[in-house]
């Protein structure tokens, strides 16, 4: 079942196209991981996930609900943590605590008391004073404790130093592993993500480039190295999405068919011939553009 | 929901409210003060006054209600319950935008609407309330100063001018929606209020 659905989701700033033509889908108990460069338009498709935003044409259907025009029930069954934080700098944390607490009747009382001793948050203190990194966690605990179907995070580690962002998802992947909840996870950090999500798409320029299963998609995209040395240049029949190189070295970067390829690379008898694992920042490059590639829409 | 959004907006309130109450307590307790210091000012043979004080004026300095009634609720609640009525009307819903805080509300299933309603009603409900229970203290204070009041007379005089209120603090509310910023939309308010 999905628990996120857009159609041709778009929202357009002025001359500026944020996010193009969306069609996402996010099935229930996923790990969805939400890739793109910095601008790429992340930010604001969780916005109008939220109903925080108005799609400027298109459509976005969360739990059932059109974010539209039914936010507020998107929001009773939903835990947010945005990129930036919204909470009342000069709230104590126990009174940001007990607000929440008011706004959700789900609230779980014993898994707020779990995360607090387990964050060690100060309740008399003021949210403003604390780190960020408390601020992320007390972010975290809002969004968590009224144990939500889906659980939305917007750059969630951002500004993190590694050891918070490590226990940052640990206690975010506990408490997903023994509630089944869905996540939708966005953000930049390639590790993060690879080591939390089971799917993944990847927005460039507003556009979702690449969508799909993270363990499919790394067994799909290869690189090969090929060594021909009695070759000016190297064409192929077989589709690959790059070919560099020259001088009888090239690096080919392979969408599917990496067995067809190697076949067909066979043939030219090579005195070297090597399949390289790409790992999901390697992936990301090759969509993201990171590599001076205009992204594949085709996949 | 509801209950724990008045909590929270009686939470952010609160200060403004004390400072309102103390501004308009401190206004009523100088007015019965300045009463008595009056009247020994005037002087006996009234053609010595200077000829724009009018007969009427004379008679609203004579009678204690009169006085009373004249000042809170034509100088004290129009200056005081004005600039509070603007300090709460760019403070209602701006800040909370500016600042992204509103989205904690909205993405715990609060709906724009009732945010909106129980905010301004809120804020209305003091700017009633809150020169009201003034008017309702004269009473007890003008007696500790030897003073009678006529209080029947007071009250729908207040009333009156605390809804006047209730419109400056809409209007701010809607200028500060539109400036988008505390200090310009305050700026702005006082220029057309002040005028």
């Amino acid at each position: 079942m999905e628990v996120i659905k857009t159609r041709g989701l778009t929202k357009i700033y002025g001359a500026k196209i944020a996010v193009a033509d969306l069609d996402l889908s996010v099935q229930r108990g996923s790990v969805f991981g939400f890739l793109g460069p910095n601008g790429s338009g992340k930010s604001t498709t969780v916005k109008m996930l939220l109903g925080l935003r108005t799609p400027s044409r298109g459509t976005a259907q969360v739990l059932g609900f059109d974010s539209s025009r039914e936010s507020h029930l998107i929001g009773q069954r939903v835990g947010y943590v945005p990129e930036l934080g919204n909470l009342y700098p000069h709230w104590t944390v126990q009174a940001t605590i007990e607000l929440v607490r008011g706004l959700r009747p789900t609230w779980d009382d014993s898994f707020a008391s779990h995360l607090l001793s387990l964050f060690e948050l100060p309740l008399k203190q003021r949210v403003g004073k604390l780190s960020k990194g408390m601020q992320r966690q007390l972010a975290l605990l809002l969004a968590m404790a009224p144990r939500p179907e889906l659980l939305i995070l917007d750059e969630p580690t951002s500004g993190l130093d590694p050891i918070k962002r490590q226990e940052f998802l640990q206690v975010l992947m506990e408490g997903v592993a023994d509630t089944g909840q869905t996540v939708f996870f966005s953000s930049h950090n390639m590790t993060e993500v690879e080591r939390v999500a089971d799917t993944i798409g990847i927005l460039y320029n507003g556009r979702l480039v690449v969508s799909g299963a993270l363990e499919e998609l790394k067994c799909s995209v290869k690189r090969i190295r090929v060594v021909l040395p009695n070759r000016d240049s190297l064409q192929l029949q077989q589709p690959v999405r790059s070919i560099e190189g020259d001088n009888g070295q090239w690096i080919l970067t392979v969408e599917r068919g990496v067995e067809k390829v190697l076949a067909e690379l066979r043939t030219m008898e090579p005195v070297a011939l090597q399949v390289y694992d790409l790992a999901l920042e390697d992936i990301f490059m090759i969509y993201g553009g990171g590599e001076g590639h205009e992204p594949n829409t085709d996949r | 929901m509801n209950r724990t959004l008045i909590a929270k907006e009686l939470r952010e309130l609160r200060w403004k409210l004390l400072v309102g109450f103390l501004a308009l307590l401190g206004a009523v307790l100088l007015m019965i003060l300045m009463y008595e210091k009056i009247q020994l000012v005037l002087p006996e043979d009234t053609s010595q006054l200077p000829p724009f004080v009018t007969p009427e004026m004379l008679e609203s300095l004579g009678d204690y209600t009169t006085a009373m009634w004249s000042n809170f609720n034509d100088k004290n609640i129009p200056q005081i319950g004005t600039l509070l009525a603007i300090v709460l009307g760019i403070g209602l819903l701006a800040p909370e935008i500016e600042s992204g805080t509103i989205t904690l509300l909205l993405t715990n299933g609060v709906c724009r609407k009732r945010v909106f309603w129980i905010k301004t009603t809120l804020a209305v409900v003091t700017l009633i309330v809150l020169p009201m229970v003034v008017t309702v203290l004269i009473g007890p204070f003008s007696r500790a100063f030897g003073y009678s009041l006529r209080h029947l007379r007071q009250i729908p005089a207040t009333l009156v001018a605390s809804l006047s209120l209730a419109f400056v603090m809409a209007v701010s509310l809607f200028i500060s929606l539109l400036v988008k910023e505390r200090i310009w939309s305050g700026i702005a308010c006082a220029i057309l209020f002040g005028l």
